[in-house]
């Protein structure tokens, strides 16, 4: 009993310090003003729109909110945990007497508040710039900008949480810093991918057999080891009102919190017998 | 050494750059500019543009469509429309409830020789968009205008009435199915339904682009009533348009603002001259 609290306390710290760290860096700020940047292409790419301004803009901030996410997950995990290990700066953490999955827990409990915190800020920007694109011209079909909205923020903060413990099994065990980033990022565009992947080829390839036969037996493969991470994302629902049905809702979220589960499981376990020379 | 003489090659560099510059960009401002085409050219592989937009479908559906929308209708060939029409159907594949690429599908694509295309968009719309009648109105029209199908037409129109929520709405297209299987295909009724579109949309181009293709239609639907009271009076077929004018049923003939012009069919009907027709 009392080691599980001391190693909760340890946890915690590495979580709080974390959160510090993660806020101070100099990528953070960047790939945050990077969100920003984005939301103002969402507002701009609104006046493309001759029937759905507001729809459009609110369509291209989800892109964007959602790609910055991934970023900011990634550079945090590189920051947070694959830096520190680059450093050496790790043997101190390591010095309390706790297991190493203290450590990677702590610092992906860090990853998940940031990017929660940084969900809230960059949705309540494209809020802002969804009323503001509106202000002109007001359209016949309304966006959906309460429950719904936040819905699929919160599926957005869980594709990138998926994203963000890949990368934390890549650092794990990888010698070299940026690698977590660099698979991090593809791993995210397969993920994404995979949905509409799966849905071409179920669907004939547009009559390309030859298509059908060669990818398809290699996607049934991937899609047992890449989750679908298209599943986390709702956003008809506050584009269209096109609310998703409960299952595919609640089936999505288990998927993904099972895939983090599973992921963070195999980084404790890799980091618990990594030899730090 | 003071520090003047340190300053002074550093401000001779500048003064030199700021020399350079002028001269580059006056002569560059002198030179034509090579005009690249900014039509739409090339359609990438649809596996190609999601992956291009980061593995987002909705993002590659919004790139597609800010291509579409920023082309310039007023220069595109048949080439184009052949482009534009499988990018269409892309972000139709993509965002099937795509609103803009519907709308757009429906006013540019079938005037154009790609009714097909149109008809794909707005099918897959009209499967998604359930809280929506216009897709159903469109792909209805398609049938009505394009393909001089009335009762299919009519069918559709009714298929979108359920999705109505104003009840004058409601009435009036009842009220445009019922007229299009008791009368028939009517010019002049397309004109009315294609100013009504131009009307529903929100000023500038694309609302001057359909007022366009309203006001042809008009004048086709004039032409078609001058020919018939011709026919009526003379009890003969007009050998030409000008007939008409020579006749006194109209005053002069319409200019096509489009440029095609109107000319007679093998059976001395009305009709618009040259339009552009692309097969699948």
């Amino acid at each position: 009993m009392r080691s599980i609290f001391l190693w909760l306390t340890i946890m915690f710290e590495f979580a709080v310090s974390g959160l510090r760290s993660g806020l101070r860096g100099k990528s953070f700020q960047a790939v945050f003003i990077l969100g920003v940047l984005m939301i103002v292409i969402a507002y701009l790419s609104g006046f493309f729109s001759p029937r759905q301004p507001q729809t459009v803009a609110l369509d291209v901030g989800f892109s964007g909110i959602r790609f910055s996410l991934v970023f900011l997950n990634l550079f945090w995990v590189q920051e947070l945990v694959a830096r520190e290990i680059d450093r050496r700066v790790i043997l101190f953490s390591l010095a309390y007497p706790v297991s190493r999955g203290a450590f990677l827990v702590g610092r992906f409990a860090a990853v998940l508040i940031l990017s929660t915190l940084a969900a809230t800020v960059l949705g309540l920007l494209l809020l802002l710039a969804v009323v503001m694109v509106g202000a002109g011209y007001s359209q016949e079909f309304t966006l959906a900008l309460g429950v719904p909205f936040w819905s699929v923020l919160v599926g957005f903060t869980i594709d990138a949480a998926v994203v963000a413990a890949f990368a934390l099994c890549i650092a794990a065990l990888s010698t070299v810093s940026v690698l977590p980033l660099a698979l991090g990022a593809a791993f995210a565009v397969a993920g994404k991918a995979l949905g509409a992947t799966m849905a071409y080829l179920s669907r004939g390839a547009d009559g390309d057999e030859q298509l059908v036969a060669s990818y398809n037996p290699a996607i049934e493969l991937v899609k047992w080891l890449v989750p679908d991470l298209s599943r986390l994302d709702w956003r008809e629902w506050a584009m269209y009102q096109l609310a998703p049905g409960a299952g595919e809702v609640i089936w999505a979220v288990v998927m993904a919190v099972a895939y983090i589960v599973l992921l963070v499981v195999c980084a404790s376990l890799l980091f618990t017998r990594r030899e730090f020379s | 050494m003071p520090a003047r003489l340190t300053a002074l090659p550093l401000v001779l560099v500048g003064v030199l750059s700021a020399l350079f510059y002028g001269i580059a960009a006056q002569r560059l401002s002198g030179l034509p500019r090579e005009t690249a085409r900014p039509e739409l050219l090339i359609a990438l592989p649809r596996f190609a543009q999601v992956l291009l937009a980061g593995g987002d479908r909705y993002l590659a559906a919004n790139l597609a469509g800010f291509r579409v929308l920023v082309a310039d209708t007023g220069r595109m060939s048949a080439e184009d429309y052949a482009v534009q029409a499988k990018l269409q159907r892309d972000i139709a594949w993509f965002n099937p409830a795509h609103e803009d690429n519907y709308y757009i599908a429906a006013a540019i694509l079938p005037w154009n020789g790609e009714v097909d295309a149109a008809q794909y968009v707005l099918r897959k719309a009209s499967d998604v968009r359930l809280f929506d009648w216009y897709p159903l109105f469109h792909y209805g029209f398609l049938f009505y205008h394009f393909h001089k199908d009335p009762a299919t037409g009519a069918q559709w129109l009714l298929k979108g009435i359920p999705r109505v929520k104003d009840q004058q709405d409601q009435w009036a297209l009842q009220n445009a199915a019922a007229l299009w299987i008791e009368k028939g295909y009517q010019t002049a009724s397309a004109a009315g339904l294609v100013d009504a579109m131009a009307a529903d949309s929100p000023p500038g181009a694309f609302r001057n682009y359909l007022k366009v293709r309203a006001r042809r239609l008009r004048d086709l639907a004039m032409l078609q009533d001058g020919v018939k009271r011709f026919r009526e009076r003379f009890g003969k077929d007009v050998e030409k348009l000008d007939d008409l004018v020579s006749s006194g049923l109209i005053a002069e003939l319409p200019t096509d603002p489009l440029g095609f012009g109107y000319s007679l069919d093998a059976s001395g009907w009305p009709i618009f001259s040259s339009t552009r027709s692309r097969k699948k």
